[in-house]
């Protein structure tokens, strides 16, 4: 997969591909400083005299190269892609190692920046056991039948690790149908045709 | 027959006494009982405000062998004959108590049922259906996004009572599917089981 990137980014991009391999190894440092500490108008004033540009043509280049490692990332580009996509924007085969490198050792750091922070616990897997109590200390003697469920809900931190939590919960035969029929009415309610029109009307949006 | 200690049989003894006990009198101690029992009130002012030591002490014989015969699962059948025979209290008494024995008998046993209940139970739920249109993350796809949020009950140990919490998720069509699947086979091996006995 080629990464699709806008006119305005390539023109931000372009002075990158006049320049040697140490000189975008030195633009990747910035980026690097910019996605840890953000802008350093002291530094892109240095690189601006060094290459006689404006200063805005510094600042342009690290937000062109953010927005093409952000992409990147966003749609899982693998390293293979990346160097194609890479030397698509004319740069040549030593400037596309110098940004691949680059690429791959702040990938980790970029994917967490892009994952989605309503981390809501989602649901992975649900086991099932029918028990009979048949005595207790406060009640001797009884027969009930409970359901014993294991509910497994995935949850994802900060540093984009997932982790399972088991909730131990039990119902009652009766509660049990219940909960079995409004969630089977759930589904049915999604196949509704109210439902089904509005997900068009979001579709063609 | 079941064994109740004797200070127990002495103190519901002393409900014959008319002069302490009027009809009224004995029908709000019994009626508290069962109320405290059930998990419906706490124990009555009124009741603990008066002097009479034996109003206490048939409050409280009354709340230990309600709460004993239902435990060993006694018929109120059983519990009347206890009164007539091992308290001999008359019987009107005997049939007024034996009365409120037998309707609050399933609400006490609920009670005492779920004293030994430490998993969080489930007694309802709510659904909603969201439709996720754009997000700032690739990983979350558009579509249907269901939000299920179950209500259980359980005994908080530290405050001493039931209490209820909600135990919230999320889930897209397919997992829902395979979460009614699931409850579903339950359901089934259930009423298998019931149709087999």
């Amino acid at each position: 997969m080629l990464l699709s990137i806008n006119n305005e980014n390539k023109q931000h991009l372009e002075i990158l591909t006049f320049q040697s391999e140490s000189v975008i190894a030195d633009f990747c440092k910035l980026t690097s400083q910019f996605l840890h500490h953000g802008p350093n108008q002291k530094r892109y004033d240095t690189a601006a005299q060094k290459l006689e540009v404006d200063v805005h043509v510094i600042q342009n280049c690290i937000y062109g190269l953010v927005h093409l490692l952000m992409l990147a990332c966003k749609h899982k580009l693998s390293v293979h892609d990346f160097k194609d996509s890479v030397l698509a924007l004319g740069f040549t085969n030593e400037q596309e190692s110098v940004l691949t490198h680059f690429y791959e050792s702040q990938h980790n750091e970029l994917h967490s920046l892009i994952k989605p922070n309503l981390d809501e616990p989602h649901y992975y897997d649900m086991q099932w056991r029918f028990e009979v109590q048949l005595g207790s200390r406060s009640l001797l003697e009884q027969v009930t039948p409970l359901v014993v469920m294991n509910l497994s809900l995935k949850t994802t931190d900060g540093k984009e690790k997932e982790n399972i939590e088991h909730h131990l919960i039990q119902t009652d035969p009766t509660n049990l149908l219940h909960l079995t029929n409004e969630l089977e009415r759930a589904l049915s309610e999604s196949r509704s045709r109210h439902s089904r029109k509005v997900e068009n009307i979001i579709n063609n949006l | 027959m079941m064994e109740i200690q004797e200070s127990y049989r002495d103190s519901l003894g002393l409900l014959n006494n008319t002069s302490i006990f009027s009809e009224n009198l004995v029908r709000e101690i019994v009626e508290n009982c069962c109320s405290v029992l059930s998990g419906k009130t706490q124990n009555s002012e009124r009741i603990f405000l008066k002097s009479d030591i034996e109003i206490q002490e048939v409050h409280a014989a009354l709340l230990y062998t309600f709460a004993e015969f239902i435990r060993n699962n006694q018929t109120k059948e059983d519990y009347s004959i206890f009164l007539r025979n091992q308290c001999n209290l008359r019987n009107d008494l005997v049939d007024e108590i034996e009365h409120y024995y037998g309707k609050w008998n399933g609400l006490i046993r609920i009670q005492l049922l779920n004293i030994a209940n430490h998993l969080p139970h489930v007694t309802d739920l709510k659904w909603k259906i969201d439709h996720v249109v754009k997000s700032n993350s690739e990983e979350t796809s558009a579509g249907l996004l269901y939000r299920i949020t179950l209500n259980t009950e359980t005994f908080d140990e530290h405050l001493q009572k039931m209490v209820t919490k909600a135990l919230e998720f999320s889930c897209t069509s397919e997992e829902l599917q395979d979460l009614v699947y699931k409850l579903k086979e339950s359901v089934r091996h259930l009423q298998k089981l019931r149709a087999d006995n």
